[in-house]
């Protein structure tokens, strides 16, 4: 099952690893490629490793080549702990 | 002589790139070092970090800095680090609290001259006498004492930068002006990638079509209550409305973000 919704957010699964890493990759970059706002859903991740989440920041990167926004809604608390360690947690957007 | 409560390391590690070949998440290092003691900075250094499309995701390309303020000697630090040391190049340095002083004060996106008023270097005042005559900040700095007119007409002659000349004189850690350099630069960065002129009857079209929308989810709502009234191609059709209102949304934002 395809985690692209229709309204142009991508789920992340609850697992962004190793195991998984090649088709998430794949999966972002058809993504990025189809939106011109890129809004990514954390909200279900359970398990993220190193590799998870330098895919997050290198599809980030993409975004800022291609002057597309990049954002990361409803990060999970163990989503949110990898952010906050590694200095990244300005990317997740605060729910108001 | 008085043991210190806390100690203030700075830790910069470099894995190689098959850590994770090699059966090596570097996330959990960082979790164990969040366990050792507080990080009160991290920089995840992604500068030879690949774009999503030429990305080998089984390779790993980052690298870690922390500032860490922790209780435990140095010894142990590196006990911790030691399963890790065939895979990955690790620097423990410690550091005087006052180092920690600096390097909040560049976190919290201080500027220069705010990170010299908090230090007690110039006062508010001076700043803003300053800002009033339109004086540069060599001068202001000049003025405070902080550094010499010979030390303005040096760096002019070998184009050295303000922030140079602190770091040289003492008066500033070096990676303090980095990191405010840094901040500086992802904020313009962010600040020109996220700005747009948008005219305010695309705006208006936006306000009037969400409110188009919000009145016939009340609509349904209404219908729901009362069950007799509500059937399939009710449904259908307020998907179908609800859709197309949302993509007329989407057409107004991008030709926004266009500046069509």
């Amino acid at each position: 099952m395809s985690n692209i919704l229709e309204n142009s957010i991508y789920i992340l699964s609850e697992e962004v690893n190793a195991s998984n890493i090649e088709m998430i990759k794949q999966e972002l970059l058809i993504f990025i490629e189809k939106n011109n706002i890129v809004t990514l859903d954390g909200s279900i991740v359970e398990v993220i490793d190193g590799l998870g989440l330098q895919l997050l920041l290198s599809a980030h990167k993409l975004c800022f080549t291609k002057s597309k926004p990049f954002s990361l809604i409803g990060a999970s608390n163990k989503l949110r702990t990898v952010l906050e360690l590694t200095g990244f947690l300005d990317l997740l957007e605060e729910e108001y | 002589m008085v043991d210190k409560l806390y100690r203030i390391y700075k830790v910069e590690i470099y894995f190689q790139n098959n850590i994770v070949q090699m059966g090596k998440d570097p996330l959990e290092l960082l979790l164990k070092i969040s366990e050792f003691g507080d990080i009160v900075e991290s920089n995840t250094n992604v500068s030879q970090l690949p774009l999503l499309n030429e990305i080998d995701p089984k390779s790993f390309y980052l690298s870690w800095t922390f500032i860490l303020r922790s209780k435990s000697e140095e010894k142990e630090l590196k006990d911790l680090f030691l399963p890790y040391k065939q895979i990955a190049k690790i620097s423990i340095e410690e550091y005087d609290e006052d180092y920690l002083s600096y390097v909040s004060d560049a976190m919290m996106g201080n500027k220069i001259g705010e990170v010299l008023i908090e230090k007690g270097l110039i006062t508010e005042d001076e700043i803003k006498n300053a800002l009033r005559e339109q004086k540069k900040l060599g001068d202001i700095l000049v003025d405070a004492g902080l550094i010499t007119r010979e030390q303005i007409d040096l760096a002019l002659k070998s184009q050295k930068k303000i922030g140079q000349i602190l770091i040289e004189s003492g008066k500033i850690a070096p990676n303090k002006i980095t990191a405010i350099i840094e901040q500086q630069k992802q904020i313009r960065q962010y600040k020109e990638m996220n700005t747009v002129k948008v005219d305010m009857r695309k705006i208006d079209k936006i306000i009037s079509l969400i409110n188009k929308l919000s009145a016939d989810n009340k609509k349904l709502e209404r219908a729901f209550e009362d069950k007799n009234k509500i059937d399939k191609d009710m449904l259908l059709e307020h998907t179908k409305y609800s859709e197309q209102i949302i993509r007329d949304i989407k057409k107004i934002v991008d030709n926004c973000r266009n500046g069509t």
